[in-house]
Parts: C-alpha cells; sequence; structure tokens
C-alpha cells in the first residue's frame, strides 16, 4: 500500500511575518495588498476568529476586525522559507510534489524502512520544519493523494491526521464541501440532489453524477471511494538526495571532515537505495566559521548509490576545497541527477569490489529495517567517532550518532 | 643568476612547463617552475605535481649562476608577450626576478621563491633497464586507445592505460569499465620485457610530447639524413621516466591491477557486419543528435545488406538513418551508446570497419578491415551493448 504524505503549513504567509517580527506575535494579522482595495492573501489564526479568511476582499476583512493588522507581502521572503521548508522534505523522499509555496505531496512509501511508517516520517517532517523554520505544518497521511489532501485539513493548524486503510469509511461521513473543486457553486447544487457527505457521492448513480457535474462526475465518485491512483509527480528539475549537519565545534582537520562527509555518504545512499535511484553526480557542501558557503561538485562516471562510491568522490572533491587553516561548520553531501537504479549500460568486467559494496548497503538496510537504526555502521561512525551536531542539524532522524558523548563547546 | 636565452627556445618548454605546475596544490612552490642556471650553456627548467615531473635544458648563455622558481603561470604570460630575440633573465638573492628583452625597453619583475626551495625531482636508478620507442609508434598506441580511458579518479587502475612491451611487440589497453581498446604494434628487433599502468594525465602529457617531437621532425643524422624521432623509456622504481627533445618527463606509475582484459575480448563472434566507415561515423552523430541525454543511446537494426539506426528519446523524439551494410542475416537489433562506436571510428582511417556481433547483450568488437591490419598493427575495440 502506497503511503502519501500532504504537508501543509499552517496560515503560511502570516505565520512567516509574526515569525520575523514579534510586535505581531498573538494579534490578528493578513498579508495583502494596498489597504481597501486589495484581497487577503492570508490570515494568522488569531484574525480567523473574527471570520476573516484568505481571498476576501480587504475591505470586508478591516470591517470584520477592527483592530486588524495588514502586513504587505515579501514574496522573496516567503520563497525563501518555502525553499527551506521543501529541503526538509527531500531529507525523506525525493518524490515531492508541491503545489504551491507552502504545500506538497510526499510519496514515502519506499523511504518507511528508513524512517518508520508515514506517521513517524510526518511527526519528523513537521519537527524538522519547526526546527529549521520556526513554523508549524498540518499533515494527512493516506494511501492516496486525495485522502491525504483532505486529511492534513481536518486538524488544523499544527495537526496530523493518519487516514486508515479502509479510506472509503473514512471518507463516508465527510461534508461534500470537503472535496477540492467543490466549493460555493456546485455543492447547492448537489446537496438539492441531495448529496451531502463524501458517503453520498460514492453511493451515487455514476449517470446521475455525470448529469450533475458533466464528464467531471465519475471522477468525482470514485474519489471519493477512496480511488485516486494518481502519482506523485516530483517536480524538482535537478532532483537531488542530501544529508547535512553543523557541528558544535569548527572542523579543523581534513580527516574530521572526512569522517562526517562518511556519516552524510552513508545517509544518502541508504536513501537512494531504499528509493531504487543512483546519483549521476555528488556534491559536497561546506559552511566555514564565518558562514562562507563553499561547494564542490563531480559528475560520476556511471551512476551509483552505494556509500563507498559516494564517499570515494567525495573526498576527491574534498581536496578541491581550499582547505588550510579552513575551520569548518557545517558539512554536508548530496547526490544529483538522480535516475533508475538499474544500470542501462552494463559493464564489460564484473566488479567484485562494486558488487561487495551494494552487498553491504543492502545489508545495512536490512539490518536498520529490523532492529531499528544503530545495530551496524562504518566503523569510523561509531560513538565518540563522530564530531557532535547540534547547531541546528538539518539531517533528520537521529542526527549523526545517537547519544554522541558529551562534547566542549568553545 | 643572470644569463640570456632565445624567446622562442623559452616559450615552448615554459608552455609545456605550466602544463604540469600544480596550481591547486596546498603547495604553494608547486605552481612554480625551477629556473636553474648551474650547467654550461644551457638553463635547466623542472615543473612537477609530486606525480609527473619535467625536466629540460634549453640553451642559454649564462653570466651568473644560479637559480629561483617562479610562478609558471606568470612566467608563461610575460614569455609570451616579449619580442621575438634574446631575453635576459636575472634574479636577486631574494629571489625577485626581472626578464627583459635585450635592446628594448620590455621588461617585468616577479617575486620568485629561491630555488632551493623546488622539490628535488625523482630520478632514474643507475643502471635502469632503457628502451628506445619510435615516437610514432606510441602516438600512435596513444590514439587509439586514449578515448577508452575512464576519467574516474576514484578507481586509479581504470583511470590509467596498461602499457606493455611483450617480446618484439608494443601494446597499449584502456577501458573504462564499459570498452575497452587494445593496439599491438610489431618492433621488430627490438625485444624487451615491461609492464607499466600509465595514469590519464601522464599520457595526455605523452600524447603533447609526441606531437611536439612529430611536428619538429627528427634530427639530422651525420649523413643528412633525417632520423626518426625517437622516445627513450627507463622503468626505475615506480616511475617511468621518457626522454627526447631535450626533456625528461617522469611519470609515478599506477600501483593497481588492470583488469584481466583478455578474458573479456570475444575470441570469435556469431555474425560480422562490413559496414563503410564514413558513412557509418556519419549516420550514428546524425542520429545520436536526438538521442537521450542521459545514455546517448542509439538502435542498430541489421537486415539482409542494411543497418537502420534509431534513436528513440521521450524529451528530444526520435532519429532515424539507414546505410547499406555487408550482412548476411539473420535480422538482430541492438543498442549502443553512440560515443563509443565514434570514437572507434574517429581513431582509424581504413575506408570499412568491421563489427562481429553475438547476442543482443554480448560485447561487440569493432575492427578496422582494410589496409592498416596487418601483423605488423593490430588494433581492435570491444563495445558492451546498451539495454534500448
Amino acid at each position: 500500500m502506497r503511503q502519501i504524505l500532504h504537508i501543509d503549513m499552517d496560515a503560511f504567509f502570516a505565520s512567516v511575518e509574526q515569525r520575523d517580527d514579534p510586535s505581531l506575535r498573538g494579534r490578528p494579522i493578513v498579508v495583502g495588498g494596498a489597504a481597501r482595495r486589495g484581497v487577503v492573501a492570508a490570515a494568522s489564526y488569531e484574525a480567523r476568529v473574527f471570520g476573516v479568511r484568505s481571498a476576501m476582499p480587504m475591505a470586508e476583512a478591516l470591517r470584520r476586525c477592527r483592530d486588524l493588522v495588514v502586513v504587505p507581502p515579501r514574496g522573496r521572503r516567503y520563497t525563501e522559507v518555502s525553499e527551506r521548508v521543501f529541503d526538509v522534505f527531500h531529507e525523506y523522499t525525493p518524490l515531492v510534489e508541491g503545489l504551491s509555496l507552502d504545500e506538497a505531496f510526499l510519496d514515502v512509501t519506499a523511504s518507511r524502512r528508513l524512517f518508520g511508517d508515514g506517521a513517524a516520517i510526518a511527526r519528523r517532517i513537521k519537527e524538522g520544519v519547526l526546527e529549521a523554520t520556526g513554523l508549524t505544518a498540518s499533515a494527512g497521511v493516506a494511501p492516496c493523494k486525495f485522502a491525504a489532501k483532505i486529511a492534513s485539513d481536518l486538524d488544523k493548524p499544527n495537526g496530523l491526521t493518519v487516514v486508515p486503510s479502509d479510506v472509503a469509511g473514512f471518507l463516508a461521513p465527510l461534508p461534500i464541501e470537503r472535496m477540492w473543486g467543490i466549493g460555493p457553486k456546485t455543492a447547492p447544487t448537489l446537496r438539492r440532489l441531495g448529496y451531502r457527505t463524501l458517503g453520498d457521492l460514492a453511493k451515487a448513480d455514476p449517470d446521475a453524477l455525470e448529469r450533475a457535474l458533466g464528464s467531471w462526475g465519475p471522477e468525482v465518485r470514485e474519489l471519493a471511494r477512496g480511488n485516486d491512483p494518481r502519482d506523485v509527480v516530483p517536480d524538482r528539475e535537478a532532483k537531488s538526495v542530501g544529508a547535512e549537519a553543523t557541528y558544535d565545534v569548527d572542523l579543523t582537520t581534513r580527516e574530521e571532515i572526512a569522517r562526517t562527509l562518511l556519516a552524510h555518504a552513508s545517509r544518502v545512499a541508504e536513501r537512494l537505495t531504499a528509493a531504487t535511484m543512483a546519483a549521476g553526480a555528488v556534491m559536497v557542501k561546506l559552511k566555514l566559521h564565518d558562514f562562507t558557503i563553499l561547494t564542490r561538485r563531480m559528475t560520476l562516471p556511471s551512476p551509483a548509490n552505494d556509500t563507498r562510491t559516494l564517499h570515494d568522490a567525495c573526498l576527491v572533491l574534498l581536496d578541491r576545497f581550499p582547505l588550510a587553516r579552513a575551520r569548518v561548520r557545517l558539512t554536508g553531501v548530496s547526490a544529483q541527477d538522480l535516475g533508475p537504479a538499474e544500470a542501462v549500460q552494463p559493464a564489460l568486467f564484473r566488479d567484485e569490489r562494486e558488487d561487495k559494496r551494494r552487498g553491504v548497503e543492502s545489508v545495512l538496510l536490512r539490518a536498520k529495517e529490523r532492529y531499528g537504526d544503530k545495530p551496524i555502521t562504518f566503523a569510523s561512525l561509531l560513538e565518540g567517532a563522530l564530531p557532535r551536531a547540534d547547531r541546528g542539524a538539518a539531517a533528520p532522524g537521529p542526527r549523526g550518532a545517537s547519544a554522541p558523548p558529551p562534547s566542549r563547546r568553545r | 643568476m643572470e644569463l640570456t636565452v632565445a624567446k622562442k627556445d623559452l616559450l615552448k618548454i615554459v608552455t609545456r612547463m605550466q602544463g604540469v605546475a600544480e596550481r591547486k596544490s596546498t603547495m604553494p612552490v608547486l605552481a612554480n617552475v625551477l629556473l636553474a642556471a648551474d650547467g654550461n650553456n644551457a638553463l635547466r627548467l623542472a615543473a612537477t605535481d609530486l606525480y609527473l615531473s619535467l625536466m629540460g635544458r634549453i640553451p642559454a648563455e649564462i653570466t651568473k649562476p644560479g637559480s629561483v622558481a617562479v610562478s609558471a603561470k606568470d612566467l608563461f604570460e610575460r614569455v609570451k608577450m616579449m619580442p621575438d630575440g634574446p631575453v635576459v633573465i636575472s634574479s636577486q638573492d631574494n629571489a625577485t626576478t626581472t626578464i627583459k628583452a635585450s635592446g628594448t625597453a620590455r621588461r617585468y619583475t616577479l617575486r620568485g621563491m629561491p630555488g632551493d626551495d623546488f622539490p628535488p625531482l625523482p630520478q632514474p636508478a643507475e643502471g635502469s633497464p632503457t628502451l628506445a620507442l619510435d615516437v610514432d609508434v606510441l602516438s600512435e598506441l596513444i590514439a587509439k586507445t586514449h578515448f577508452s580511458i575512464s576519467t574516474d579518479e576514484t578507481r586509479a587502475h581504470l583511470n590509467s592505460a596498461l602499457f606493455e612491451w611483450d617480446g618484439d611487440v608494443v601494446r597499449m589497453v584502456t577501458t573504462d569499465g564499459h570498452r575497452l581498446s587494445k593496439v599491438d604494434v610489431k618492433v621488430s628487433g627490438r625485444q624487451a620485457s615491461a609492464t607499466m599502468l600509465i595514469p590519464l594525465k601522464a599520457i595526455q602529457e605523452l600524447r603533447r610530447l609526441c606531437d611536439e617531437m612529430l611536428s619538429d621532425g627528427g634530427a639530422v643524422a651525420a649523413d643528412g639524413e633525417r632520423k626518426k624521432p625517437e622516445l627513450l623509456i627507463t622503468q626505475s622504481g615506480a616511475s617511468a621516466f621518457f626522454q627526447g627533445a631535450g626533456t625528461t618527463f617522469s611519470v609515478k606509475l599506477v600501483d593497481a591491477q588492470f583488469p584481466p582484459y583478455s578474458q573479456v575480448i570475444p575470441q570469435a563472434s556469431e555474425k560480422v557486419v562490413r559496414a563503410p566507415r564514413s558513412a557509418l561515423a556519419d549516420a550514428l552523430k546524425a542520429v545520436s543528435v536526438a538521442a537521450s541525454e542521459r545514455t546517448g543511446g542509439v538502435k542498430l537494426s541489421l537486415s539482409k545488406g542494411s543497418m537502420r539506426i534509431t534513436s528513440e528519446s521521450p524529451e528530444s523524439g526520435d532519429g532515424f538513418d539507414e546505410i547499406p551494410v555487408e550482412f548476411a542475416g539473420p535480422n538482430m537489433s541492438i543498442g549502443f551508446n553512440a560515443k563509443y562506436f565514434l570514437d572507434v571510428l574517429a581513431a582509424i582511417s581504413d575506408e570499412e570497419v568491421a563489427i562481429g556481433l553475438s547476442g543482443e547483450l554480448d560485447p561487440a568488437v569493432l575492427r578496422p578491415a582494410g589496409a592498416t591490419t596487418s601483423s605488423e598493427r593490430q588494433f581492435l575495440s570491444v563495445v558492451m551493448p546498451m539495454r534500448i
């Protein structure tokens, strides 16, 4: 069964404004165009109490709430924050389909081996987004897109709704207005015809629905029955899978940096393997103590998804950084130019080393599946060997080595 | 140090030096070229990245001996701007170096490093075996195989060319794991035995050296005959030394196992296609324009007397061409990366090429089918098909 998440940021634009400007917190605010003539682009939850909704004419919003604060939109800022949110999504799966700046579908079917079931992944993503941006999101978990989207809306803000395997049963009691596309125009028509809930639509006569809704009718009936075969279509042109972490104490030696890259490469390899994808290129990112960001990228001679190959490439790239006297606070590895893992170009020689590496990867993966995150890892990544990552680490999950020994802050 | 050299000589050798000097190294001195006036009537120059080293001499009039190391790139750019004729190079004790065009006002000053800071270059152990090889033979070995050297620096054994001297045959074999090229040339009367794995970067440098020596022509012997230019090859410890055209080029050989190449060369093929080389290259080039960028794959469909070449890609549509070939059947289809074929077709000059095929997933063998194949010279390339 597929596991689809729909994640929707709570009052996104308004929340960004309230986070950036503490004086707006706790107050009814809307983001929108020039005072009386614009429309509301987003309303904070405090404003929604007064019945202010997005897309409402500003004049009406001001009539409903006399203390309303109108904030002009800052598109660039929202895009920036949105990118950080989507980066968190991409930590868990390359299959991310953005619907707008603040909502997306994620197919996490293959990621469950690494991160736990859909609900667990949704919780981790919500935490990750909160940590990265200070904002909350609501999530719906379901076997299909339609139900996931409905679910994310049921428990806003900061909610998490898991749809049981009986999708139709879950949908049946919900009012028809919950369905995408059934708005103030269509809903009264359907209600007149006696359809009040999604369950009514599921049981409807297909011909009658087609007469009422046109060619859309049969689809509505199928959706209401929980039948939605649509796939999550990833929309990042240059798809990538990455892992990175910020360290407690700046890294100064090549060995330390190389070890962190092994940890990232191993995480990236696991996720590629789980998604049966292979990387055509590898990029290493370093952030220095003064926040300068340096990146080096190379194309792999042939696509790969095993830790060793990725880490070897990282080491080649590492030598291309000017590292003399560098103090590194963050390291990251990302796999790029992703494609299906099965080789289109078979090799001339059987590469036993590569076979072994693949073998190691799948053993690691299976062990994690069965025993959780800790039982087997590369020797150089054992506890104590890895610098402690915690300065707002962006890497998901147990954040580097679990339960690292206490490290001294400088 | 003070000396006078001809601009032409200096520019030629500095051009090659700066190809070896390593700008990105953590050791700043490696970006430099060593200028040493320590011999009679010659300026010695050297550059190294600790793996490759190049050492050469050019005629010079030495007024005051000494040595200095200056940025190879800076020196190259400045020498290039000098008018033809004599150039005076002088350096102070603090390594400040002046380059002046004799008889003109044009002058540059460079901040150098003391010549003593330059790392010592490897030297062959005394009595190491030395072989003499015609430059045109080495040039041919490289030209026919260099394209299938893997560019993957993490796989040293494939990121290099295998050079073997096996009795009176010299051989070069390269593979990137998906294709393999092998060329054998008979050098009658020169028996020897040697095996070296020469890294890609050194192969590129050797190629430049061969080109330069071939375009210069050979030295004129006493009887007025032009002698074919030769390279002296010395293997000593972990390094090989190539000597010619007044320079010695040394390389740290790769210490790894080259794959067992003879196992993957099919002994026989079930079917053989004979195709006109340039028409095939032309058609492949045309059809590959429309091939998927990710894979570069084209499909060859063979039927009696004809080869159809097609490409299909969800992004860029389809491409099609057809050429007449000698083929008796039965019909078959097989996919290849067009570039692998094109590289081979560009490396040979025969009018016809023979392509040996077996199953759809069995390696193909390409051989020139014309004048250049004889018991003296043999070339073949093995190409793995693609699943299309």
